[in-house]
């Protein structure tokens, strides 16, 4: 059966019914609090430890809003998402997700997306992992590490080398295998928490009014410019989304934990940033290395503070890093099976059982990244990434819901459909703050990502060599179904399509 | 050629008996079941210790009579008391005197679920250029009076996906030609937990091991086919993947006759000529719910040329 374009660019991935993997009988029950915890350990760590000193001189003390600007936008977003995410009844990442709902191309616009939001946000943690490093070294042991070899070209240095070391670090844990339990997340969330009321405790001796004067310097686009470079903190709040498949109870306790997280992460936010700018003048955060050990060292006028500020943020960015570069890995690989990225990538080393060359391809990529980038390029295309694919999730919500509306969904959006409108506004808003060479090089990004597909995806889609082979069939406009799984469901097929497409051709077949 | 089985006074030795009295009889061998006496040291002619050296040979030859009782009457057997400086090094000198073809220990500590090495058996894994043969406690051959007595059934051959062990597998084959067994073909999995904060779904491993199984699998097929052209051809050759939350789990996912044998490789790290456990290795070997054969690299190379010339 020839397909048109359309058919091709518009094809949706279908899900089996069992969950997909055969072994699903292991599955996992997460309670209200650990979920609250994955999103904050998610969240916490990726941006707050460096981000000060891009964002404030760019909105002044009115950095303040920008944080809750973008927390509220980030809330948005990720309620929509959580209403994707449970409507399809496996877990993965927002590819994922868009494959099984919007269809092919959307899907691979979402990954150029993810491959910003994972993979450029691990070069931009490991660079402010590096100003860490460099302070903690500094005070234990009384040397810095060479200009040239801490800082990118573009800022008068070789390369990065500390961020290069940790992303080779965690390419190897990575290879040899290593696994993460919820209990471990927790413990990690407050091992960070606490690091940073620790800064807000004794940063907020050093507290002076008088920095708050000039409270907007560059008005309201400084503080939404601000937004953009901040929303990359918010990164990782997404990860609630994708638990939610195991979460007890997700219509109650998803959004609870969602919003939980939200206000756990601004809040901590928002406290690190207020005790950060009573205690230094707004003008000092500019070109500020490892901003929160300086901020305590400057106020009591000792090392240790900044010392156990430096080993906390050591500590919790590694991590995080880890985290978001196995993420990155696993995107990939659900790519790869699909035919929409190199095979490369889904092949696993036997004796590991880990995708090595995967991994190993990922990382490389990522350490030049983090080698020779700005933390602010690298902090902004991060945002923009984040935003884009909130922005996808967000219309595919309304999409959905008009084209799919008897679809059973575990979770679905409060107060529809001004949530995911606000969401689109809000993404949109913080986009069009940002730099324009972000915006250029994220357009040209995608593009490229986009021809890639057009002329090689397109054609391996393992979907699309599935629908001509006839083990997965047509069942209405855009909608296909596993040949083996439709004489089970022709009930439901019957369903959604009657209710989609006025029953225009009927999933029963058979 | 022969089997030989070192028994310990004053330690249960059923298990690694019974183990012997299996191997024995399927590769139709002589059973030399041992005991290691340690031998005055500093070594002199005065012979002050006289009357404690013949305390501790009477209590070995106690031990000896006592472990071979239960022997049965189609087995040869004979017992050694040997000298040594360590139990260790007893126990691979009476296997050279022996030519040994299999060496067999019994569990260390105490009774419980598969098998701890205790020092005199992780030793002798670090020296053995032999095969080790480890019995859980409470290892035993089932019994049937009407029946034949006890053979290997089958062995299975853990594949790791390495070098090292595709070749274990073959030189499994061989062996298991040799005793009228069947082969099977098994790797074991635990399934990792995907990073819960990574925010690409709980499940994001479990497409890594589909295709970590999709690997192997393919693997195994170019193996059986070698098996197939080698012309010692087991008496069946099956394959099997066991996955489970931990080891123990994952062992216990594929099922175990009651005369059936592990042969665990060696890691492809470690000295040529010796074995030394990888960390999956030895985590099966813990957890292992049969006998396990421990086979060191240079015999895995002597397996398979054998494998390869007849």
């Amino acid at each position: 059966m020839a397909s048109t374009m359309r058919q091709q660019l518009f094809r949706v991935k279908p899900v089996p019914r069992d969950g997909g993997e055969s072994d699903t009988q292991l599955k996992r029950s997460i309670g209200l609090f650990p979920l609250m915890m994955i999103g904050v350990g998610g969240t916490i760590g990726t941006g707050i430890f460096f981000i000060l000193s891009e964002a404030v001189p760019i909105a002044g003390p009115a950095v303040i809003w920008s944080f809750i600007i973008a927390g509220l936008v980030a809330g948005l977003s990720v309620l929509c998402y959580a209403e994707l995410a449970s409507s399809v009844p496996v877990s993965g990442s927002s590819y994922s997700y868009a494959y099984s709902t919007l269809g092919e191309l959307p899907a691979m616009g979402v990954a150029a997306c993810l491959l910003l939001e994972y993979g450029v946000s691990t070069a931009a943690v490991a660079v402010g992992w590096s100003q860490y490093v460099n302070q903690l070294i500094n005070n234990l042991f009384g040397f810095e590490l060479p200009h040239a070899l801490l800082y990118a070209p573009e800022e008068g240095g070789i390369i990065n080398l500390p961020a290069v070391i940790l992303i080779a670090l965690c390419c190897l844990l990575l290879i040899r295998g290593t696994s993460h339990s919820v209990a471990a997340n927790t413990v990690m969330v407050l091992i960070k928490i606490a690091v940073l009321l620790f800064f807000v405790a004794v940063g907020i001796t050093g507290w002076n009014m008088d920095h708050f004067a000039n409270f907007a310097p560059f008005g309201f686009t400084g503080i939404m410019t601000g937004a953009g470079i901040i929303f990359f903190s918010f990164v990782g709040l997404d990860a609630v989304a994708t638990a939610g498949d195991e979460a007890k109870n997700p219509r109650r306790n998803l959004p609870i934990a969602l919003i939980g997280a939200l206000i756990i992460v601004t809040g901590v936010y928002v406290l690190v940033a207020l005790t950060a700018l009573g205690a230094q003048a707004s003008g000092e955060f500019e070109g500020q290395a490892a901003g929160l050990s300086a901020i305590l060292e400057n106020i009591v006028g000792a090392t240790w503070p900044g010392t156990v500020v430096a080993a906390g943020a050591v500590i919790s960015i590694f991590s995080v890093t880890l985290v978001v570069l196995y993420g990155q890995t696993r995107i990939l690989f659900a790519m790869s099976r699909d035919g929409m990225a190199p095979k490369i990538f889904q092949k696993v080393n036997p004796r590991t059982m880990t995708p090595v060359a995967n991994t190993i391809i990922v990382s490389v990529i990522v350490a030049i990244l983090a080698g020779v980038l700005p933390i602010n390029f690298l902090a902004e295309m991060t945002s923009i990434g984040t935003l884009a694919a909130f922005l996808v999730v967000s219309i595919a919500v309304i999409v959905l819901r008009r084209r799919e509306p008897d679809l059973e969904r575990k979770f679905r959006v409060p107060l529809y459909p001004v949530i995911p409108i606000l969401s689109i506004l809000g993404c949109l808003w913080i986009i069009k703050d940002l730099r324009p060479i972000t915006i250029i090089v994220f357009a040209i990004w995608t593009a490229l990502v986009l021809v890639w597909y057009y002329f090689t995806g397109r054609k391996n889609s393992v979907l699309g060599k599935q629908i001509e082979t006839g083990m997965i069939v047509l069942t209405g406009p855009g909608r296909y179904r596993l040949a083996s799984d439709a004489a089970d469901h022709a009930d439901y097929a019957d369903d959604a399509d009657n209710a989609g497409s006025g029953g225009s051709s009927s999933g029963d077949s058979r | 050629m022969t089997i030989v089985v070192g028994v310990a006074p004053n330690h249960p030795s059923e298990a690694a008996i019974q183990l012997g009295v299996l191997l024995a009889r399927s590769y139709d061998r002589e059973l030399v079941v041992a005991s290691i006496n340690s031998v005055a040291w500093p070594p002199s002619d005065s012979r002050v210790d006289t009357e404690y050296q013949t305390f501790l040979i009477n209590n070995a030859r106690a031990a000896l009579d006592e472990a071979v009782a239960g022997v049965p009457s189609d087995i040869r057997v004979r017992t050694v008391v040997h000298g040594a400086s360590s139990a260790r090094r007893g126990l691979l000198e009476v296997c050279a005197e022996e030519e040994a073809f299999r060496l067999v220990v019994g569990s260390a500590g105490e009774a419980g679920e598969g098998i701890k090495l205790g020092s005199v058996s992780f030793g002798l894994l670090q020296a053995a250029e032999i095969p080790v043969a480890i019995a859980p406690h409470g290892f035993t051959l089932p019994v049937d009076a009407s029946g034949p007595a006890a053979r290997l059934t089958r062995v299975t051959a853990a594949y790791s996906g390495s070098d090292t062990s595709s070749e274990l597998v073959l030189g499994g084959a061989a062996v298991a030609a040799d005793a009228g067994a069947g082969i099977r073909i098994a790797s074991f999995h635990t399934r990792p937990r995907a990073y819960a904060a990574a925010g690409v779904g709980f499940q994001a491993e479990d497409q890594v091991i589909a295709e970590w199984e999709a690997t192997i699998r393919s693997h195994i097929t170019e193996i059986m086919t070698e098996i197939e052209q080698s012309g010692r051809i087991p008496e069946s050759i099956e394959v099997v993947v066991g996955a489970g939350k931990n080891w123990h789990d994952a062992l216990r996912a594929v099922a175990w006759q009651r005369t059936e044998v592990l042969l665990l490789g060696s890691s492809s790290l470690g000295p040529l000529a010796r074995i030394s456990l990888g960390s999956h290795a030895a985590k099966i070997l813990r957890t292992s719910p049969v006998p396990v054969v421990l086979v060191p690299r240079r015999a895995t190379d002597d397996y398979l040329a054998r494998a390869r010339t007849e």
